[in-house]
C-alpha cells in the first residue's frame, strides 16, 4: 500500500509543480505586489516606491467622488442584466419546447458572445450615433421618431445604453446556461409533479427553479464579476464620457494609473474591487440559500 | 564592392556631416534598434522610404525594428508599463506634455548635431537637457469650405467675436435645412478633439506659450480675472452658441470629419494629421482652404500657436545608446529627413532642410499675414504633479461645458477647490 | 378548435419572439457591414441601415484591411500562438482538475483558491507586476509572452474539466489501480479519454478567446513583425488613422476566423460551456 501511496504523491507532485509555478508568477506575486503598490505612492515610472500606509485607502474613501459615481454606473450594468435574467430564463424555456427552427434561433442569439467585444463596441458606438446612426435610422422607419434620444451623450440615457450593450453580447450565452440548466432536470420529476395536478407555472416555480440554483448561481457570478469590472465597452463607446458620467470603476482606475500617474492610488481601487466583488459573491450565495431553503 | 561601399560610407557621411558620434562607432557593428512610434501619417513611409536599408548604408548590420502603436494615449500608457520594467525601445518619440514623466529615462541629446542644426530643440530643453528632437513643426488651422462660406454671405473671421457671428450666421442659414449640421465639428465624444479650444485658448489669448507653468505657481488658478477664466469664458460662450450641431457630445472624431467631408459641417479645427486624412478621403477639394483660429486680444495682436512635435530621443536603458544616437543624426541629415518631410504635411524643424508649405496652408499664410507666434509649451513638473493630483482635464471640461445644466462659476470655483488643495498636499504653499 | 386555434398563436408567438431575437442578433453586424461597403464621403449621405446605391458598392476598404503585407505573418502568429497555449491548456488544465478534484493533499485548498483569486483579479491593474515576469523570462517581444499568458492566467479550463472529472466514476481509477496501473497510466489511459469531450470544448473556447484578444499580444508584442490577427486589425480601429468604413471592414473579417469555427462546433462549444455551470 505503501508504494501507492507514494506513486500517488509522485503523480500528484509531477502534475502539479508547473501549473503552480505559473499560478505564483502570474496570479500570487502580481496580486501580492498589488496590495503592496497599494500603501504607496508610486507614480508608476520613477524607479522608488515611497510607503505611505492606508492612506490611499483613505483618500479612496473620503475623497473620490468620481470613483463612487463610476461604481454607480457599475450597478447600473448589474441592475440591467438582472431585469433581463428573467426574460433570459422565459426565452430559455420557451426555445427548449423544440419548434421548427428553435435550434437554429439559439444558435444565433449566443453569436455575440464569440464575436470580437471590440470590434462590436466600435460598431454599437458608430449605431447609436446622433448624425445618421443606424439605431435612430431604425427607429425612425418605424414611425418612432419620437423616441430618438442623445444615447451616448444624455448622462441620464447613457450607462443603459452601454449596458444593454453588454446585454446584447451575453444574452444568448445565459439563454445556453438556462436552456441546459432546463434540459437537466429529469422528465420524471416534471411528470410527478405535472400528475400532482401542478401547472406550469407552478412546475417551474417549484420543482425547475429551485433545481437550478447552480445555473442562477454561476450566471449571477458572472454577471457581478463582469459587470464590476467593466471596462471595454465604456472606454469604446464614450470613453467615460461626458465628464465622468458612463465611467466605471476599472475605467477610472486605469484612467488614475495611465493618466494621472497615481499607481498606488490605483493599486488600492484594484484591491477595492476586488473585495467588493467578494462581498457581493458572499452576500448572493447567501441569499440564494435561504431562498432555496424556503 | 566593398571598396565601393566604403566609398559610398564614407561620402555620405562626409555629405552629412554627422560627425563625432559616427566617427567613434564601428560601422561594421552588429546590433537590432527599436524604434517605437504613434505617428500614422509617418508609418507607411518609414517601409516605403526604406529606412532600414538607408540606414545600412550606414551601418550595415544595423536593423531597424518599428513598433506601432495607434495613438498617443496607447502609445504613452504603454511606455509606462515598459519603464518600470526596463523595456522602453533604444528610440522613441516624446511630446513636451511627458517631459516631466520620462525625464529620466532619455538620453542628452544636447552634443548632437542635430540638435544644433534643429530650429527648436534648444528652447525645448529641460535645464539644459535636450530630451529629445522635434521633427516636426505643428500648427493648427481651421480647415473650411470656401463655397459654404459664399453661399451664406460670410468672410474669413478675422477676430474672435466675428468667428462667433460667422459661426451663428452658418448655423442658422445650413442648420434651417440640416439637422444634422455643425458650423463647426468636433468630435466631443472622444474628448481630445476639443484640444484646439480647450489646450490653446489660454495660452493664445494670454499670449503667454507657458501658461502651465504660470499655473502651477497660482493657488487659485481659475479665480475671476485671470487669463484662463476669461478664455474659457468665451470658448463657452461660443460653445452654448449651438454652433457644434446638435449633439456634438454623441459623435466622436471621425463622425466629425465625415460630416465636415460631406459638408455638413462648413469648418473643422484640426493639423495636419487631419489633412492627410482629408485628402485620402477623395472628395473634391477644390474649395477646401484655410485659416488660422483668431485669437485675438483686445489690444488687437493675432495669437497663434506654434510648437514642436514628436520629439526624437533616445532612452538610457538601450544597450546601444551611441548607436541609437547615431541614428537620430541619420534621422535628420541629408539621407533621411528631407525625402521624409516631404512627404509629410508638417513643416520641417531642421535649418539645412527648407521645405515649402501645403498649398491648403499657405491660405492662412495669405488670409492672416500679421500674426504673433506663440511658442507652447506643455506644462512643467510642477503643473504636471498638481494635475495628476487634483486629476485636471481640460479636454473633459470643454466636454461638460456642453452637458445640460453646465454652471461654469461652480465648475471654476470646484476647480480653484481642487487645484490648491492638490498644492497643499504636494507642499507647493 | 379552441385548444388548435390556442396552440397555433402560442407558436405565432414563438416564431414573433424568435424573429426579434434574430433581428437584435443580426441588425448591428448588418449595419457593420453596410459601412464597410462604403466610402467615407458616402457614409454621412446614405442610409446607415441599408446598401449603398447600386454601382457605388466599393470593397476598396476590403482591399486595404486584406491587402496589407502583414496579414499573412499575423495569421501565421496567432496560428502558433493558438496551437501551442492551446496544447499545454489542455495538458495542464486537465491534469490539475484530475488531481484537484480526486485527491485529498496537503496545500490543496491553498491551490484551490489561488485559482479563485486569479479569476478575480482585475488583469489591467497586475500588469505591471506581470510585466516584470515576462521580461525576467526574456519573453518580451516574443511568442512566448502571450503563450505563457495564456497558458497560466485564464482559468476557465479548470472550472470545466473540474465538473467532467467529478462525472467520472472513482471505481474506474480504483479498479485500474489494482490491475495494476501507475497513475500516469490511469490518467493517460482512462480519464483523459473519457474527458474528451470537455477538451473539444476548451479547444474550442480558447481559440475564439484567442483570436479575439487584442491587449495581451498588443501589450507584449509592439514589434510590427509579431502583429496578430486582431492587433493588426484594430490599428483600423485609431481615431487618427482609420475611418468607420475601413474599420467596419476590419471589423468584418476579424468576425470570419471565429464565425467558421462556430459553424462547424457550435454545439460543442454551447453544451460544453452549458455542462461546466449546470453539472453539479
Amino acid at each position: 500500500m505503501k508504494s501507492i501511496s507514494q506513486s500517488r504523491n509522485l503523480f500528484i507532485l509531477v502534475s502539479l509543480v508547473i501549473p503552480v509555478i505559473l499560478l505564483f508568477l502570474f496570479v500570487v506575486y502580481p496580486s501580492a505586489d498589488l496590495i503592496a503598490m497599494s500603501l504607496t505612492n508610486w507614480d508608476g515610472v520613477s524607479p522608488h516606491r515611497e510607503y505611505i500606509g492606508v492612506g490611499n485607502y483613505v483618500e479612496m474613501i473620503t475623497n473620490s467622488p468620481d470613483l463612487w459615481l463610476s461604481l454607480r454606473n457599475n450597478l447600473i450594468y448589474l441592475l440591467v442584466h438582472m431585469v433581463m435574467m428573467p426574460l433570459e430564463l422565459a426565452i430559455a424555456a420557451m426555445l427548449n419546447t423544440k419548434f421548427r427552427g428553435s435550434n437554429f434561433v439559439k444558435t444565433i442569439a449566443f453569436l455575440p458572445f464569440i464575436m470580437n467585444g471590440v470590434g462590436m463596441s466600435y460598431a454599437f458606438s458608430y449605431f447609436f450615433s446622433p448624425v445618421n446612426g443606424g439605431f435612430n435610422q431604425i427607429l425612425t422607419g418605424l414611425g418612432l421618431s419620437g423616441w430618438i434620444q442623445r444615447w451616448l451623450s444624455d448622462p441620464k440615457v447613457v450607462n443603459y445604453v452601454l449596458a444593454s450593450v453588454s446585454v446584447w453580447r451575453f444574452f444568448g450565452y445565459h439563454i445556453v446556461l438556462f436552456s441546459t440548466g432546463l434540459t437537466s432536470i429529469s422528465t420524471d420529476v416534471m411528470e410527478a409533479s405535472h400528475i400532482d395536478g401542478a401547472n406550469a407555472l407552478q412546475q417551474l416555480w417549484y420543482v425547475q427553479l429551485p433545481s437550478m440554483r447552480l445555473v442562477f448561481s454561476f450566471v449571477l457570478f458572472d454577471c457581478i464579476r463582469g459587470t464590476l469590472q467593466c471596462f471595454d465597452i465604456p472606454f469604446i463607446m464614450t470613453n467615460g464620457g461626458p465628464g465622468y458620467a458612463s465611467s466605471t470603476f476599472t475605467l477610472y482606475t486605469i484612467d488614475t494609473a495611465f493618466k494621472y500617474n497615481s499607481f498606488g492610488m490605483a493599486a488600492t481601487m484594484a484591491v477595492a474591487i476586488m473585495v467588493i466583488v467578494v462581498a457581493v459573491y458572499g452576500l448572493q450565495n447567501l441569499l440564494l440559500k435561504t431562498v432555496v431553503k424556503e | 564592392m566593398k571598396k565601393l561601399i566604403a566609398l559610398c560610407l564614407t561620402l555620405v557621411m562626409a555629405l552629412t556631416m554627422t560627425g563625432a558620434a559616427l566617427a567613434e562607432l564601428d560601422t561594421n557593428v552588429k546590433a537590432t534598434l527599436t524604434f517605437a512610434t504613434f505617428d500614422n501619417e509617418a508609418m507607411l513611409l518609414f517601409d516605403e522610404l526604406d529606412i532600414e536599408g538607408r540606414f545600412q548604408e550606414l551601418f550595415p548590420r544595423v536593423s531597424i525594428e518599428i513598433e506601432e502603436f495607434k495613438d498617443d494615449d496607447e502609445y504613452f500608457k504603454q511606455m509606462k508599463i515598459r519603464a518600470s520594467a526596463n523595456e522602453l525601445p533604444d528610440v522613441m518619440y516624446l511630446q513636451t506634455r511627458y517631459f516631466p514623466v520620462f525625464k529620466n529615462y532619455m538620453v542628452d541629446l544636447s552634443a548632437l548635431e542635430a540638435t544644433k542644426n534643429n530650429v527648436m530643440a534648444e528652447s525645448y530643453a529641460l535645464d539644459g537637457v535636450v530630451l529629445g528632437i522635434p521633427e516636426k513643426r505643428s500648427e493648427d488651422y481651421v480647415f473650411y469650405w470656401a463655397d459654404m462660406f459664399e453661399e451664406a454671405g460670410v468672410s474669413v473671421p478675422k477676430t474672435w467675436e466675428e468667428l462667433n457671428t460667422v459661426l451663428e450666421t452658418l448655423q442658422n442659414y445650413y442648420g434651417a435645412k440640416d439637422p444634422n449640421f455643425a458650423a463647426i465639428a468636433v468630435g466631443v465624444k472622444d474628448a481630445w478633439p476639443v484640444y484646439p479650444f480647450m489646450e490653446y485658448a489660454p495660452a493664445s489669448f494670454s499670449g503667454n506659450g507657458t501658461y502651465w507653468d504660470l499655473m502651477a505657481t497660482q493657488n487659485e488658478p481659475f479665480a475671476e480675472g485671470t487669463e484662463i477664466r476669461e478664455a474659457y469664458t468665451k470658448v463657452y460662450n461660443l460653445f452654448s452658441k449651438g454652433v457644434l450641431g446638435a449633439d456634438p457630445l454623441g459623435i466622436g472624431y471621425d463622425q466629425a470629419l465625415s460630416l465636415f467631408l460631406n459638408k455638413s459641417a462648413c469648418m473643422m479645427a484640426d493639423n495636419s494629421m487631419g489633412l492627410a486624412k482629408i485628402k485620402n478621403s477623395g472628395v473634391d477639394l477644390s474649395n477646401l482652404k484655410t485659416f488660422y483660429m483668431p485669437y485675438t486680444t483686445e489690444d488687437g495682436s493675432f495669437n497663434h500657436i506654434v510648437q514642436g512635435d514628436f520629439f526624437m530621443g533616445v532612452t538610457n536603458t538601450s544597450e546601444n545608446q551611441e548607436l541609437a544616437k547615431a541614428f537620430v543624426e541619420f534621422f535628420f541629415s541629408e539621407a533621411w529627413y528631407p525625402d521624409y518631410i516631404s512627404r509629410l504635411a508638417s513643416d520641417s524643424t531642421m535649418v539645412t532642410v527648407h521645405k515649402d508649405k501645403d498649398p491648403y496652408m499657405v491660405f492662412a499664410d495669405q488670409e492672416q499675414p500679421e500674426l504673433t507666434v506663440v511658442g507652447y509649451v506643455g506644462g512643467g513638473d510642477d503643473y504636471t504633479a498638481i494635475v495628476n493630483e487634483s486629476k485636471w482635464d481640460y479636454c473633459k471640461l470643454g466636454a461638460e461645458m456642453l452637458m445640460e445644466g453646465f454652471d461654469l462659476n461652480a465648475a471654476f470655483d470646484k476647480l480653484n477647490a481642487d487645484w490648491s488643495a492638490a498644492r497643499e498636499k504636494l507642499g507647493m504653499n | 378548435m379552441q385548444e388548435k386555434l390556442k396552440k397555433a398563436l402560442i407558436l405565432c408567438l414563438k416564431y414573433l419572439v424568435s424573429a426579434a431575437i434574430l433581428a437584435l442578433v443580426l441588425g448591428p453586424v448588418l449595419v457593420t457591414f453596410f459601412a464597410s461597403i462604403k466610402t467615407q464621403a458616402h457614409m454621412a449621405s446614405t442610409s446607415p441601415i441599408w446598401f449603398p446605391p447600386a454601382g457605388e458598392i466599393t470593397w476598396a476598404n476590403y482591399q486595404k484591411v486584406l491587402g496589407a503585407k502583414l496579414l499573412v505573418p499575423a495569421i501565421r502568429n496567432t496560428f502558433t500562438i493558438m496551437v501551442v497555449s492551446i496544447f499545454f491548456n489542455v495538458l495542464l488544465g486537465s491534469v490539475t482538475s484530475y488531481c484537484l478534484q480526486r485527491f485529498q493533499f496537503r496545500g490543496r485548498a491553498l491551490v484551490m483558491s489561488c485559482f479563485y483569486l486569479g479569476m478575480l483579479v482585475p488583469t489591467f491593474v497586475v500588469e505591471i507586476a506581470r510585466f516584470k515576469v515576462i521580461q525576467s523570462f526574456g519573453l518580451y517581444n516574443s511568442l512566448g509572452a502571450p503563450i505563457i499568458i495564456y497558458v497560466a492566467s485564464d482559468l476557465m479550463q479548470l472550472y470545466l474539466y473540474m465538473q467532467y472529472v467529478s462525472k467520472i466514476p472513482v471505481a474506474l481509477d480504483e479498479s485500474a489501480l489494482i490491475d495494476g496501473c501507475s497513475y500516469f497510466g490511469i490518467f493517460y489511459r482512462i480519464i483523459f479519454p473519457l474527458l474528451m469531450p470537455a477538451t473539444a470544448t476548451v479547444v474550442i473556447i480558447k481559440m475564439v478567446n484567442i483570436i479575439n484578444d487584442m491587449y495581451v499580444p498588443y501589450l507584449y508584442m509592439p514589434r510590427t513583425k509579431l502583429k496578430t490577427l486582431t492587433t493588426f486589425l484594430m490599428n483600423y480601429a485609431s481615431a487618427q488613422q482609420g475611418s468607420w468604413p475601413t474599420l467596419a471592414a476590419s471589423i468584418m473579417v476579424v468576425l470570419v476566423p471565429a464565425l467558421i469555427l462556430y459553424t462547424f462546433f457550435h454545439r460543442q462549444i454551447t453544451e460544453g460551456l452549458a455542462a461546466g455551470a449546470t453539472k453539479e
